[in-house]
C-alpha cells in the first residue's frame, strides 16, 4: 500500500467502525434505508471515489470496497461508484444521489430505439433507492430510471428488484459490450468478497482462541487449525487476484479475480461455520451478516464457472506459447 | 473490530527495470535450448545440467542480489524472481545450481564467515558449486528439532556422528549443509543446534543412493562415522542453527518453484482445448489460470518482503501449501479432461502420455520436499495467533 491508500484503509475502517452496527444490518434488511450510513460515506467523498480512471483511483476502489465488505455495509456504496465511473467513461457525467448497475444478462425483452428502452431488468440491488442505473442494452451504454416492478431480496437481505421500461427515455452512450458491466460489477463484487472473507476469518480465529471444549481452545485441536489455515490461503489468493486487477483493468485479471474470490466465498463461509457450530447459526451473532452476502456476492455479476469459461477461452485463444507472456505482462 | 489482517502480504509489483532482464532470459533460453539440447521438464529438480548451470553463471545470472565481491551483481530480489520464474517456465535444466542459489548461498552471506563466503559464493554464482541440504534424518522428518547427528568439538576439529536421508544429489553435489547437534537436548528444543559445511567430495563420509519409486537415483543416505571436519567449517554461531535453519527455509518455500512443477501440463491442456469448444475443458483452464495468476502474486509479493528484509515464513507457508495443492489439481483435472493411459516411453517427455507417467508419480514428493502440508497449516495456523 503506498501512504495515501494506507491512511484511506484506516480511515474508512474508522469511519465505519462508528457508524455501521449490527441494528442497522438487521433493519436495512427489513427495507429501512440506512440514511444516517449514507450520508456518512457521502461527506467523507467516497460517492466520487473511482470517477477517474487511471490506476489510483482503482486502487482507492478496491480498498473502499473491501472496507465495505468487511462492515456488510447496507448501502449501494460500490454501485454508486461504479455507475459513477462507468457515466463519466462513457458519458462524461456522473449523476448525484444512489446510483445502481444492472446486470444485462439479466435483461429480457429489451429493445432500444433511439432514447427509448423497452424491456425489464431483474435483481437489480438497492434499485428501489437508486436514482437511476447504468447498464448495457443492445450493445450500448445507457442510464436508465428505475422505474420498480417488483421488490426482492438476496439471501443476504440486500435489496435485488425488478425494473421494467416501456419506451421509457433514457441517456444513451456509444457502442459497448455487455462485459464492461460484468467486468465492472465483478471488481466491486470481488473487493465486497474479500473484505467479508477477512472479516469471517478474523471472527473465526477470534472464536476459535475464546471458546473451549474437552478443556482446550479450538484453535488447539490441528482440524480447527487445518480449517484456519485453508481459510487465511483461499483469503490471501482472493487479494493476491484482486489486486491485479488495479493495476490493469484487463479482462483476464478481472476473470481470475472473481474466480478466486468466488471459489473462496464458499468456501471460507462453510468453514467459518464449521468453527462457530451452532452459536454461528443464530440470528443474534453476526457471522452471518458476513456469510449470507458472500453466498450471494459469489454468484452476482457472474459465478466462478461464469468467469472460468471467460478466462478459459481468453487463453486458449492466446495459446499455449504465449500463456506465459500474457501472464507476465500484467504485474 | 480492526482490520488488520494478521497474514500480510503487502502488495507489490516487478518494476519496469525488469522487462528488460526478462527479455534477454527468455531470448537466452531459446537459443540454450537448440544449443544445448535441452527438453523443457516443468519438475525443476529433473534435469541436471553441468553446463547449463555454467552459462547461466557466465550470464551474471545467479547470485544476482549478493555483493559484488562475492560475484554478484546487487540486483534486487525482484530482479533474482524475475530470472528464477523465467527458468522455471521454460522448464530449464536448472537441477545443478538450485539449491546453492536459492538457499545455501543466502545463508552463507547471512551467517558465513569472511573466509566461507570467499572460498564459496563466487563458484555458485559462476554455475560450479552445488549445494545439498542435510537436515532430514531416518528417525526426523516434519519433527527437524528432534534430529540425532551430533558435531563434538575438540581443540583441532569437530567430530560428527550420525546419519542424514533423502539428500537430494548429495552423490553430485559439492557441498552439504548439515545441521547437528552441538549440545544434548534440554528442555529448549530448538537450543543446541548448529550447521556446518561438509565438504561431499573429500570428507570422510559414506553416500549410499537411496532410488526413489521411480527407479531415479536422486536421494541418498549420507552417513556420519566419527568424521573429523576442521573447526572454521562452523557456519554461523555455535547454538544458533534453529534460527539459521528457519531463515534457510523461508527461500526454500517461497519461490515459484513451488507452483510451476506441473506448468507443462497446463500447456498441454490448453494446446488440447483449441477448436474442441469443450466448456468442461475451457473452465477447468480458466479456473487453473485464475490460480497461476494469483499465486504468482503471492509470490512476487515475498520477493518484495525479501527485499525489504521482512520474515515471509507465514506467507511463505501459504505459497507452499497452496502451490502444491495446484500443482496436483493441474495434473488431477487434466486427466479427467484428456484421458490418457499414462505410458513410460524412454525419454520422449514432450508426448503427453509420458509427460504425464513422469508427473504422476513424482507428485506425491512435490508435497513433501520442503515440509509437507500438515506443516505449513501448522505454521499459517500460528501466523494467525490460535497456536
Ligand atoms: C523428493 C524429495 C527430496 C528431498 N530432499 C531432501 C534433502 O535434500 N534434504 C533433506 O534434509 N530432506 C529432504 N527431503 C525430506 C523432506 O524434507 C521430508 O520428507 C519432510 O520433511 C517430511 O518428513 P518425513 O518424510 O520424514 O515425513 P514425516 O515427518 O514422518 O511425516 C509423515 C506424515 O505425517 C505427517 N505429520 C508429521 N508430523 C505431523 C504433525 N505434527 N501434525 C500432523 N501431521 C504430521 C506429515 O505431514 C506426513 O503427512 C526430501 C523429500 C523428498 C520427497
Amino acid at each position: 500500500m503506498t501512504e495515501t491508500t494506507s491512511i484511506l484503509h484506516e480511515s474508512i475502517n474508522k469511519l465505519f467502525n462508528e457508524i455501521v452496527n449490527k441494528k442497522d444490518l438487521d433493519q436495512a434488511e427489513t427495507g429501512i434505508w440506512a440514511d444516517n450510513i449514507w450520508k456518512a460515506v457521502t461527506i467523507a467523498g467516497y460517492l466520487e471515489a473511482w470517477d477517474e480512471d487511471n490506476q489510483e483511483s482503482n486502487q482507492i476502489s478496491l480498498i473502499i470496497g473491501q472496507a465495505s465488505g468487511w462492515h456488510a455495509l447496507p448501502i449501494p456504496l460500490v454501485e454508486t461508484m461504479a455507475a459513477r465511473h462507468l457515466s463519466n467513461k462513457y458519458l462524461n457525467l456522473c449523476p448525484d444521489g444512489p446510483l445502481t448497475i444492472a446486470n444485462p444478462y439479466l435483461i429480457e425483452n429489451s429493445s432500444l430505439k433511439n432514447s427509448q428502452l423497452t424491456g425489464i431488468a431483474k435483481n437489480i440491488p438497492f434499485a428501489r433507492h437508486a436514482n437511476q442505473l447504468v447498464t448495457v442494452v443492445d450493445e450500448k451504454f445507457v442510464l436508465a430510471p428505475c422505474n420498480i416492478t417488483q421488490e426482492s431480496r438476496n439471501i443476504a437481505g440486500e435489496s435485488r428488484d425488478n425494473v421494467s421500461w416501456e419506451n421509457s427515455e433514457v441517456i444513451v452512450g456509444p457502442k459497448v459490450t455487455r462485459d464492461i458491466i460484468m467486468e465492472t460489477g465483478a471488481i466491486i463484487r470481488s473487493s465486497q468478497i474479500c473484505g467479508a472473507l477477512h472479516h469471517a476469518l478474523q471472527k473465526s480465529t477470534t472464536y476459535a482462541t475464546e471458546r473451549k471444549q474437552f478443556g482446550r481452545q479450538l484453535g488447539k485441536f490441528q482440524s480447527i487449525q487445518n480449517y484456519l489455515a485453508k481459510m487465511a490461503s483461499l483469503t490471501a489468493m482472493a487479494e493476491a487476484a484482486l489486486s491485479n486487477t488495479a493495476q490493469m483493468q484487463s479482462p483476464s485479471s478481472i476473470a481470475a479475480a472473481k474466480i478466486c474470490a468466488s471459489e473462496a466465498a464458499g468456501e471460507v463461509a462453510s468453514l467459518s461455520h464449521r468453527i462457530h457450530g451452532a452459536i454461528g447459526f443464530t440470528h443474534e451473532y453476526s457471522l452471518h451478516h458476513l456469510t449470507r452476502r458472500l453466498l450471494s456476492w459469489r454468484e452476482e455479476f457472474g459465478a466462478e464457472t461464469w468467469w472460468q469459461n471467460k478466462l478459459g477461452k481468453i487463453v486458449i485463444k492466446t495459446g499455449s506459447e504465449n500463456l506465459w507472456k500474457m501472464i507476465t505482462s500484467e504485474n | 473490530m480492526t482490520s488488520e489482517p494478521s497474514l500480510k502480504f503487502p502488495p507489490a509489483s516487478l518494476p519496469e527495470s525488469t522487462d528488460k532482464l526478462r527479455s534477454e532470459v527468455r531470448k537466452f533460453l531459446l537459443k540454450s535450448q537448440t544449443e544445448l539440447g535441452w527438453t523443457p521438464r516443468s519438475n525443476f529438480m529433473s534435469t541436471f545440467s553441468a553446463e547449463f548451470s555454467k552459462s547461466i553463471g557466465e550470464m551474471g545470472w545467479l547470485g544476482l542480489t549478493w555483493p559484488k565481491k562475492y560475484g554478484g551483481q546487487e540486483k534486487s530480489a525482484l530482479e533474482r524472481f524475475v530470472v528464477t520464474e523465467e527458468l522455471l517456465a521454460a522448464g530449464a535444466p536448472v537441477a545443478a545450481h538450485w539449491v546453492a542459489e536459492r538457499q545455501s548461498g543466502p545463508l552463507l552471506i547471512k551467517y558465513g564467515t569472511e573466509e566461507q563466503r570467499e572460498q564459496i559464493l563466487p563458484k555458485i554464482a559462476k554455475g560450479e558449486c552445488y549445494f545439498s541440504i542435510g537436515m532430514s534424518e531416518p528417525d526426523s522428518g516434519s519433527d527437524l528439532a528432534s534430529i540425532r547427528t551430533r558435531a563434538k568439538k575438540s581443540p583441532n576439529n569437530w567430530t560428527i556422528n550420525g546419519t542424514k536421508v533423502w539428500t537430494s544429489n548429495a552423490h553430485i553435489n559439492h557441498w552439504m549443509i548439515l545441521l547437528a547437534r552441538t549440545e544434548q537436548p534440554s528442555e529448549n528444543r530448538h537450543a543446541g543446534m548448529s550447521q556446518f559445511l561438509i565438504d561431499l567430495k573429500n570428507d570422510d563420509i559414506i553416500i549410499n543412493p537411496i532410488p526413489n519409486m521411480l527407479g531415479h537415483h536422486e536421494f541418498n543416505e549420507v552417513v556420519f562415522n566419527e568424521t573429523a571436519i576442521p573447526l572454521d567449517r562452523i557456519i554461523g554461531k555455535e547454538g544458533n542453527g534453529w534460527q539459521q535453519v528457519t531463515a534457510e527455509l523461508a527461500y526454500e518455500r517461497s519461490g515459484p518453484e513451488r507452483f510451476l512443477s506441473t506448468y507443462n501440463v497446463l500447456l498441454e491442456l490448453i494446446n488440447s482445448a483449441k477448436n474442441k469448444n469443450d466448456g468442461e475443458i475451457d473452465r477447468t483452464i480458466g479456473k487453473l489460470t485464475a490460480q497461476l495468476v494469483s499465486l504468482r502474486t503471492m509470490s512476487i509479493s515475498i520477493a518484495g518482503m525479501l527485499e525489504r528484509g521482512e520474515n515471509p515464513d507465514v506467507a511463505a507457508a501459504v505459497v507452499k501449501d497452496t502451490g502444491n495443492e495446484f500443482e496436483r489439481q493441474v495434473i488431477e483435472l487434466t486427466r479427467k479432461a484428456l484421458p490418457l493411459e499414462p505410458t513410460l516411453n524412454g525419454n520422449n517427455i514432450e508426448k503427453y502420455e509420458s509427460m504425464m507417467a513422469e508427473l504422476i508419480m513424482q507428485l506425491p514428493s512435490f508435497s513433501f520436499r520442503g515440509g509437507t502440508p500438515e506443516i505449513m497449516r501448522g505454521i499459517i495456523a500460528r501466523g494467525l495467533g490460535v497456536r
